[in-house]
Formats: structure tokens, sequence, C-alpha cells
């Protein structure tokens, strides 16, 4: 897993919930958790089309 | 971002009474519950244990250990808790409050009243969804009273931004009055045969992922930031894991039928959602990740962090584990073996049952404006959870596979049972540890509402002068 830096000002954009009192940043996809998505998006597809039976 | 600075906290919206009201009867079903579970381990090992006396048999026991740790100690703790959270996020009480004592004490009797009717031999035959009809009644229209409550103090907030945990809670509820409905009302009734089997297996999954699931995320979303004193790691990942849960649970449920008579298509969308299932969890893991990273040390400070992040960290093995396990190749030998209890377990109890525990630990004195009792009960409480629920789970998946095994290369069932013994039995001491972890925990917090040191100030002052929130 990793927290590193994001670049864009929005992602370090900080919303305050008051009456919770929660902070909570815009943030982003780190990108190996995006690599992920894609991978399972491809074997899903793969897994799909192979085991499709009546 | 540094750390978080005090501000005032509006626990004047929240009726203090009810929600302790409901968690420390959460406290009571949260250590009765795994007690059956215990009484139910050792029956596999002296299987004459208890006599034959009707009502603490094996059968009769079992749906009382599930019911009453899915909607006893799971579901009680979850009310109070939004009774809780949802006037903090929303900045308004909650709607009805004259309901909620009404909800109080039907919930209750409720569930007392249908663990009873399962040890006496009622039982619906639906898999956690055991209650007999008329008690179903009564549940049902307590949950749709919970609901109405939550989703107008939600259209009626003053806090315009909506916190991922009421996406969660609002969602959850509103499944579960469907769901509960569908399983316990149209369920039983119709669609004879395989069919019905299919549709078991998703009403039973829909109590998992879309109840369950939801409302945990809910309670974990709301105290890890807290408990971290950090801001929520990544709102676009809250949006992705949430989305994703959505989409993809509802699919999931015939994984309980692979290799059965259901549509083989059926089975293979089943294995799908399964897999898909890993991006909410890695999004949600990634982003309590996030929260704490730089801020590890409240976990030394905080019994509400250590039962969260143990909780996130079982979360991630018990969710892998179940994704994986739908995969045919895995199912062969996983299938109707301990490597199932394993994840239920893992899921259930690892996770769910300690974010509400963590829960507890944060609410409970708040309100009570009280220390906490005892560190050292709290201590003894984390570690006979953590070494026993670890010993319980690497057991279950050890004794799952030997036994998928042994079948498999054609060993004999009846060799197969003997070969688990010591497992169950190593399972029944894990269990022990367990739940007298829990005891001493629940015993701590009622003593801390009963007798705790009162709460002076909400704010201590450190060494340099400046204020740092009163934490368990």
């Amino acid at each position: 897993m990793s927290t590193e830096p994001d670049q864009t000002p929005e992602a370090e954009r900080i919303e305050h919930y008051e009456s919770a009192n929660i902070y909570e940043r815009h943030g982003s996809v780190p990108k190996w958790l995006a690599v992920v998505y894609i991978a399972l998006g491809i074997w899903m597809i793969y897994y799909l089309m192979h085991y499709w039976r009546p | 971002m540094g750390e978080i600075p005090l501000s005032a906290e509006r626990d004047d919206l929240v009726d203090k009474e009810l929600v302790l009201r409901f968690l420390l009867s959460a406290a009571f079903w949260l250590v009765f519950a795994p007690t059956i579970g215990v009484i139910l381990s050792i029956k596999f090992n002296y299987f004459g244990f208890l006599g034959s006396i009707p009502w603490l048999t094996w059968g009769r026991l079992r749906p009382v250990h599930v019911m009453g740790v899915i909607f006893g100690a799971f579901t009680t703790a979850i009310v109070g808790l939004t009774y809780y959270m949802v006037p903090r996020l929303c900045g308004v009480r909650m709607y009805k409050e004259s309901w909620s004592r009404a909800i109080f004490w039907l919930w209750n009797l409720g569930l007392t009243a249908g663990l009873i009717s399962l040890a006496l031999g009622q039982n619906l035959g639906i898999e956690a969804g055991e209650f007999p009809i008329w008690d179903d009644i009564l549940i049902e229209i307590v949950l749709v009273m919970i609901t109405i409550q939550v989703i107008v103090t939600v259209v009626r907030r003053r806090e315009k931004k909506l916190y991922v945990t009421l996406w969660y809670l609002t969602a959850a509820y509103v499944w579960t009055v469907f769901n509960y409905a569908f399983g316990h009302f149209i369920l039983p009734f119709s669609m004879p045969g395989v069919n019905n089997a299919a549709m078991h297996g998703l009403y039973i999954h829909y109590v998992v992922g879309l109840w369950i699931t939801p409302a945990g995320l809910a309670v974990i979303y709301y105290f890890l930031p807290l408990s971290a004193q950090a801001p929520l790691y990544s709102h676009k990942l809250s949006l992705i894991g949430f989305w994703s849960l959505a989409f993809f649970y509802p699919f999931v449920g015939t994984h309980h039928y692979i290799y059965s008579p259901i549509p083989y298509w059926t089975q293979t969308i089943a294995i799908v959602a399964s897999m898909m299932l890993i991006i909410p969890v890695w999004t949600v893991i990634q982003n309590f990740y996030g929260t704490f990273v730089g801020h590890w040390k409240r976990l030394q400070e905080s019994y509400t962090a250590k039962f969260l992040i143990l909780g996130a960290f079982y979360y991630l093995i018990g969710c892998f584990q179940g994704s994986t396990e739908a995969l045919r190749g895995v199912q062969t030998i996983t299938h109707f073996t301990d490597f199932v209890i394993a994840h239920s377990h893992l899921t259930v109890f690892g996770t769910f049952i300690l974010w509400v525990t963590a829960g507890m630990y944060y609410v409970i004195p708040r309100l009570a404006n009280r220390e906490l009792y005892s560190k050292s009960l709290a201590q003894w409480h984390y570690w006979l959870t953590l070494a026993g629920f670890s010993l319980m789970a690497s057991v279950l998946v050890l004794q799952g596979l030997m036994q998928g095994t042994m079948l498999e290369q054609g060993a004999d069932f009846v060799n197969s049972m003997a070969a688990m013994k010591p497992y169950w039995f190593t399972r029944t001491i894990a269990g022990v540890s367990m739940d007298v972890g829990a005891a001493l925990g629940m015993w701590n917090l009622m003593l801390t509402v009963l007798q705790g040191e009162p709460i002076v100030s909400h704010a201590v002052e450190t060494a340099d002068g400046n204020l740092e929130p009163r934490w368990t």
C-alpha cells in the first residue's frame, strides 16, 4: 500500500464535517490500486467469456 | 495537515441515555451469543455435553448462536451507534425521537422472544433468517421505523455535505428492510426446489453484504479519523468503495451453490462478482491505512483505534479468503469444510464485531461522561481477543484445507471427521479466550458507566501547554 503525496491541490483539499468534527481529504486513487482495478476488470471479461454456459 | 484542533463537539444532539441503553444491551448480547458458540464448539468433541435436553441440543443452539451474533450483538450495537452517528453527522436531532424508546424495548423483546423460540424448536428454516414469522413481523416493523428515522433525519440535516458513513448507513437500512421482508415473508413460501436454494443464497449474502458490511463500514469510517486524529485519507476512494460494493455484492450470493444444480452461468456470475469484491475491500483498506499513516502512535493510546485496525486486518484476510474461495478450483477443496466457517468468523466476528466494539469504547465513556474504568481490563480484552481469534481463524483454515483434501483423496468421511478432533478442541480453547476477553471488555464498559471517574474536561493539557483530547 502506498500514500505517496498527491500532486494536485485538489487531492489535498480538506472537507470539515463540523457537527461530527471529522476531516476528510479529497484524495486520489493510488497507482497500484488502479492497476488492481484494471487487472481485475480484464480477468472478469476473460472468466465470463470462458465459463459462460447454460 | 497537522493534528486536528479541538472544537466544540455536538453530543447535545444525541439522546445519550438511549444510546447507552442500546450499547449496554449490545454488550450483553456480545457475551451471550459467543458463549453459545463455545458450547457448540465443545459439543464437537463431547457430543454428550449438556445431555439430551432438547433446548440445549446442537440443532437448537446453533441458530441461537448465529442469530444472536448477527441480530443480537452486531445489530443492537449498530442501532445504538446509529443514534449516535446520524445526529452528529446531520447536525440535527434524530427524527421522531419519541419512537426511539419504544424501538429499544420492541427490539430487545423481539430478539429475546426470537432466540427463546429457536431454543424451543420453532425455526423458519432459513439460514440467518430463522426467527419464527410472528417474531419477524415485529423485527421488520422496528427496522422500518429506524429506517424512516434515518432517512428523514438525513433529509432534514443542517450539515450540507453527506459524509460516507451516512451513505453506508442509509443504504444498509433500506437494503435490509427489503431483504428481511424477502427472506422471511416471501422466500419460505414460494419458489420451490433449486430456485429457492439459489434465492436463499442471495438472502444470506444480502444479510452479510448489504447489512453487516455497509453498517460496519459506516462505523469504521466514522470512528477511524476521530481515533487517528487525522483526516480520512481519500473521499475519492470512499466513492469507489461504496459504489463498487453496491454494484457487485448483489450478484455474489449464489456462490454458496457452486457445483450445485443451479444454472452454470449463475454460478459463473457469482464467482466473478465474488472476485470483483476485491475492489471495494482493497479500496477501503487503502483508505484506512492512508488515514493512519503518520499517526500509528494513536494505537498505543486509543482502544477504539486498536480494535478498528485489528478488525481491518481481519477484514483484508477474511475478504481475500472469501473472494478466492468462490473460484471453482478452490471450492472443490473447501466446500462443506471448516474453511467456510473460518471465512464467516473472520468477517462477522473478526471484522464487524470488533468494529462495533471499537465504537462502544469511543461512545460509552464519552456519553456517560466518565473515564474508562480500567485500562488493564481493556488490555486483557484486546489481547485475549487477538490471541484467541487468530488461533481460531488459523485452525479453521488449516482444518478446512485438510478435511477437503482428505475427502478429495477418497478418505472415508468418518475418518476425516475423526482427524478434525484436535482442531475442534483447539478452536474451543480459542473461543474461550475470545469469550473471556469479551466478558472483561463489556464488564469494563458497564463499570465505566456505573463507577468510572467523572470526566471534568474533554481536553487534557500536555507538558508543553497544548490541549489534547481525552481518548480511550
